[in-house]
């Protein structure tokens, strides 16, 4: 009984320092893994939080999943932005550029209406199509 | 002892707050976004549109009949100061029958784009094409130009503001130049009509401010009203931030009355127009091209945008009826009736796909939404603002 009991707290110690802490559904996830797998992409809006009914701009970084490089010769960058609840997106059209060592900037966005947005940054690297996709809730209260 | 103090409390008053509906937190949060702005922003492509000279000579010329063709009609024609600066119609009347309802202009300056299907993106783009619409004032660019040379008063008022005018007669472009003047000062006058401090702005701030006493400034039938609109009935989606106007443009399944025309594309037609129209932000007569271009330039033309019209601004709603693009509903009753019967299949393009028929089975909901809309009548203007003033001067 106390070789359990020793036993337990010994598994405690070292698998439940490992559980993972439930996510916070209020808590914005800003990096994400790709679809594919390959690559870590990472998002920053300027001004951050984002403003209600005003222009900001995105930058995206993306990174090797595995190796941490920056995300190179990456080609067909696109960025899809929709409120899919009202299956509608943005009424403006950011233009993608491509500031190099994997980031990207997107700009202008504007989120007129609040509620859930998806961001979907779609690429393609040695001709393998790939995405990545982040739901953002328009609009945090400015500090 | 314990007995006798709720006795006194009873008869006293323990709680002499009024009633107030209990907002949490995430509501207050939502709530922080409306707090009413100081005063609306300067328009960076009028350099004018801040300055005291300017609005005095545009409030002169906003009451002048002179700028109209037959010299009947003027701004005030259809932006009547006694009509909320509406003109309380269906459709606005002058020459002829105008294709949809009058806008306010209380508050416009807070506003991106202007007229129901943002053709204009400006205030002064805006004042400009009535004078010369056929149906509306009839004028033109030739014969304002004529009337500001022709009037001592005018023409000195006039170049105090925008400086010396060229040696008459005045080129093609010159005209241009004026007549775009003439709009950036009707424009100046227009920044000033704002009503705020509205019994809800004095109860937002009361209730930020954790003031017990909040439910002072609002009826308790407001109070719920207001928790509906940001919450379930989902006004707020659209009716966001200080002005309730996300100052974009949206199909809400609006019927087309007899009245209206058959298919009106909003702002789906309104895009075109406006990239297309001279006097736009990033053209040539902008004070700043620059900040006028990233307006426009990224706008997208969708069939999404098929049937939408503009968001209003819900401050001062009392004194700016009929509503609607077309000044489809007589009152706000009616109004709250539409968004309670929504239907899926609408007449011209696709219907917010966000917004739910308003369930309302004993009436209240209606009621209390009504009231909220109510609460959010502002101070009126101040008195020299609604009147034609005797010259184009500013008086001390």
């Amino acid at each position: 009984m106390r070789l359990t009991f020793f036993s337990l707290l010994l598994c405690g110690l070292f698998l439940g320092c490992q559980e993972e802490e439930p996510e916070d559904p209020d808590v914005e996830v800003r990096e994400v893994l790709s679809e594919g797998g390959g690559f870590l992409v990472s998002f920053a809006p300027n001004p951050d939080p984002i403003p209600p009914i005003e222009m900001f701009s995105v930058e995206f970084l993306i990174q090797d999943a595995e190796t941490g490089e920056s995300g190179e010769n990456l080609e067909e960058v696109t960025l899809e932005v929709s409120m899919p609840e009202h299956e509608h997106g943005m009424n403006v059209e950011p233009i993608l550029t491509d500031l190099g060592g994997g980031l990207w900037e997107a700009s202008p966005l504007k989120f007129h209406m609040t509620g859930n947005w998806s961001l979907v940054l779609g690429f393609s690297h040695a001709g393998n199509g790939d995405q990545a996709v982040f739901e953002v809730q328009c609009c945090e209260t400015p500090e | 002892m314990r007995f006798l103090g709720c006795l006194l409390g009873l008869f006293a008053g323990c709680n002499t707050h009024p009633p107030l509906v209990e907002f949490e937190a995430s509501e207050l949060d939502e709530l922080s976004f409306y707090r009413q702005q100081a005063g609306p922003p300067a328009d960076p492509t009028n350099a004018v549109s801040e300055d005291p000279n300017a609005a005095a000579l545009g409030q002169f010329l906003f009451f002048d009949p002179r700028l109209s063709g037959s010299g009947e009609f003027s701004c005030a024609s259809c932006h009547d100061p006694e009509q909320g600066f509406g003109d309380g119609l269906v459709l606005s009347q002058t020459i002829g029958t105008s294709g949809r309802h009058a806008m306010t202009l209380l508050n416009s300056a807070y506003q991106d784009f202007f007229y129901w299907d943002g053709r204009a993106d400006s205030l002064w783009a805006q004042a400009l094409s009535p004078i010369e619409n056929e149906v509306e004032m009839g004028g033109s660019r030739e014969g304002v130009a004529a009337l500001i040379l022709s009037d001592s008063e005018l023409f000195e008022a006039y170049e105090s503001v925008f400086g010396t005018l060229p040696e008459s007669p005045l080129t093609a472009q010159e005209v241009d130049r004026l007549f775009a003047n003439v709009g950036k000062a009707i424009a100046a006058y227009e920044q000033q009509l704002v009503r705020q401090d509205a019994p809800f702005d004095r109860f937002l701030e009361a209730l930020l401010a954790g003031d017990p006493d909040a439910g002072s400034w609002m009826s308790l039938e407001a109070q719920r009203g207001l928790q509906d609109f940001i919450g379930d009935a989902g006004c707020h989606f659209c009716h966001f931030g200080p002005q309730f106007s996300n100052n974009d443009f949206h199909n809400i399944g609006l019927a087309v009355p007899p009245w209206d025309q058959p298919f009106d594309g909003g702002r789906f037609d309104g895009i075109p127009k406006l990239k297309e129209n001279p006097f736009n932000g990033s053209g040539e007569f902008s004070d700043d091209p620059e900040s006028g271009a990233l307006k426009i330039d990224h706008l997208v033309q969708t069939a999404e945008q098929l049937g939408q019209f503009k968001t209003p601004s819900l401050r001062n709603l009392l004194s700016t009826a009929p509503y609607m693009h077309a000044g489809h509903f007589e009152d706000l009753e009616d109004v709250l009736i539409h968004y309670a019967g929504l239907k899926s299949e609408v007449e011209l393009g696709h219907r917010e796909e966000v917004l739910l028929p308003l369930q309302d089975s004993t009436g209240q909901r209606l009621s209390d939404l009504k009231a909220f809309l109510e609460a959010l009548e502002g101070e009126p203007l101040d008195a020299s603002l609604m009147t034609p003033p005797s010259s184009p001067f500013l008086e001390n």
